[in-house]
């Protein structure tokens, strides 16, 4: 039976993601600029104001790129809700849906009977000793920084390689499970990026909107395979080439949940949380099984206990898209798809927002963008849209009740939640 | 009190010794070594070598490496299974990791066996494997 609702999403926002210093939307803003626009789009949403609003979590994970710490001091005055309770709170890349269960929980409790949740991140540069001057962040630099989310004590200092680790293993260790031979598992990770790509260039908020044929046929390929496969995509970490890698961006997302009960008064379609679970896991993932994650394991089975589901009553999946490959191991672990069956399923188009199956139709961590810890507030916009009947060109064309946001915190963390339409 | 068991593995390594943690409740291993047991949570454990044998099962390399490791790029660095259970990665000596097509045919060779050794690696004594003949 599926649970009850334990609170509910009334409001969301999110910006452009893209970066401070060149795209359009976003350039000259400050990190406290992009939190307010992302916070006061869900305060529209929900026709409430910092006033009405009873406390504020604020989530971010790189401070290198803010220049910034106690982020709920600096910001509460921005967000109209000075002295206000708040806190900042941080489980890197999951932080946001991390969020979606701690803000629940305080409603629920009874102590708060709603909560504005906002994410931020700058990954592209930083406050050079002036707000308004901002200098560049060296990409070697960025994963220096990002790097301190992986074990400092031991893991770090053996040679670690991220792309291997979370992008390459996996992959190799899919393409083995299930019998792909290289060339197969190359062109099951083409799909995966034909489907990104897709959705992202039918995401107006997204930062690639170009689609995989324009971008094919930009550099001389009227196929997009044969671009797929060309010195433009190398391979970043064998087999795992740089198209099916994330693009850091800037960007902020940012909703409001209320209690249940109240939540018709802010929204005409609240979503509910029914079930959330999150894991913790130190460094390394996995076992000889590389396309087996505990925490996965361990976060869907909570989340979806609590909600009352299995991964066959779900309506939509967003799997954590930093290496394109979760596309295949997670959709598996959640249960959305057999074992060995979704790099099929992905090929026949069946997780386009047009299929059957659909996925990540705001374009994931490549198309989307990785705005680390403001990156999950973005998919569960995308949920929320979406269950509205509000995703325009990307609509989803099947009828969404349940869905499941699934995110990768560095270090390594898994949250899931488990979401319904009212 | 705690043990200072970054030390102490730091320093058994200076020593050419390799340590783990083995739970004295649940008989597991953790490597490496904490401060308490990574299978049941136990802070009854004891602190002893490892034989440094292992199964390493896949490699790669990538072209981002962290700029620490740059100097050794391209290198494989690669998941090993030890014989005590744990699973690490570090680098693995003896594994081509030149061209995506060595790596390829490389991993087809996998699982193969591997022995634990220390080496310095840029500027610190580390656990690097190297693959049995």
């Amino acid at each position: 039976m599926v649970g009850k609702p334990m609170a509910s999403i009334t409001g969301v926002g999110c910006t452009k993601f893209g970066s401070v210093l060149s795209t359009p939307e976003l350039k000259g803003k400050t990190f406290h600029e992009l939190v307010a626009e992302a916070a006061f789009e869900a305060m529209d949403d929900a026709s409430m104001t910092g006033k009405d609003i009873d406390a504020f979590y604020i989530g971010s994970m790189l401070t290198h790129g803010s220049h910034v710490y106690s982020h709920h001091t600096q910001l509460c005055d921005w967000l109209g809700m000075q002295l206000k309770p708040a806190l900042h709170f941080a489980t890197a890349c999951s932080t946001l849906n991390t969020g979606l269960g701690l803000a629940a929980m305080s409603v629920a409790s009874g102590k708060f009977k709603s909560v504005l949740v906002v994410g931020a991140e700058t990954l592209s540069s930083y406050p050079d000793d002036n707000p308004v001057k901002r200098k560049a962040i060296d990409p070697v630099d960025l994963w220096y920084w990002t790097d301190f989310g992986v074990d400092q004590v031991y893991a770090y200092h053996h040679c670690y390689d991220v792309a291997t680790a979370y992008g390459a293993i996996p992959t190799l260790g899919y393409a083995k499970k299930h019998g792909l031979s290289k060339d197969k598992m190359d062109e099951a990770m083409y799909y995966v990026h034909k489907e990104v790509r897709t959705h992202s260039s039918l995401n107006p908020k997204a930062f690639v909107t170009d689609s995989l044929e324009a971008a094919a046929k930009k550099k001389g390929f009227k196929d997009t395979f044969d671009y797929w496969k060309s010195a433009n995509n190398p391979y970043f970490a064998y087999p795992t080439r740089l198209l099916s890698a994330l693009n850091t961006v800037d960007g902020a997302s940012a909703y409001i949940i209320t209690r249940a009960e109240d939540a018709k008064k802010y929204h005409e379609q609240p979503v509910d949380i029914i079930g959330f679970n999150w894991a913790a896991s130190n460094y390394p993932w996995y076992d000889k099984d590389p396309t087996n994650w505990p925490i996965d394991v361990t976060a869907f089975a909570g989340a979806y206990k609590m909600a009352g589901v299995t991964g066959k009553d779900l309506d939509y999946l967003t799997v954590h898209d930093c290496m394109q490959i979760y596309h295949l191991t997670t959709s598996e672990t959640a249960g959305y798809f057999g074992k060995g069956e979704s790099w099929k399923a992905i090929k026949e188009g069946r997780t386009l927002y047009n299929g059957d199956k659909p996925m990540n139709t705001s374009g994931g961590r490549h198309g989307k963008g990785h705005a680390f810890g403001a990156s999950p507030g973005a998919e569960t916009y995308e949920i929320v849209k979406q269950m509205r009947g509000e995703a325009g060109k990307r609509q989803v064309k099947k009828e969404l009740s349940i869905a499941a946001q699934h995110n990768h915190g560095y270090g390594m963390h898994a949250a899931v939640t488990v979401l319904k339409k009212r | 009190m705690v043990e200072k068991v970054a030390e102490m593995f730091y320093g058994g390594l200076a020593k050419g010794k390799i340590l783990g943690a083995k739970c004295k409740e649940c008989r597991k291993w953790t490597f490496p070594p904490v401060t308490a047991c990574r299978e049941c949570g136990s802070r009854k454990i004891e602190y002893k070598q490892v034989s440094g044998e292992g199964t390493v099962h896949f490699y790669s390399t990538s072209i981002l490496p962290p700029k620490k490791f740059a100097q050794y790029s391209p290198y494989a660095y690669g998941l090993v299974e030890l014989k005590e259970g744990p699973t690490f990665l570090t680098m693995v000596e003896g594994l081509d990791a030149s061209t995506p097509d060595k790596i390829a045919a490389g991993n087809k060779s996998l699982p193969l066996k591997v022995k634990a050794k220390v080496s310095k690696k840029a500027g610190m004594d580390v656990v690097v494997f190297r693959l049995v003949k």
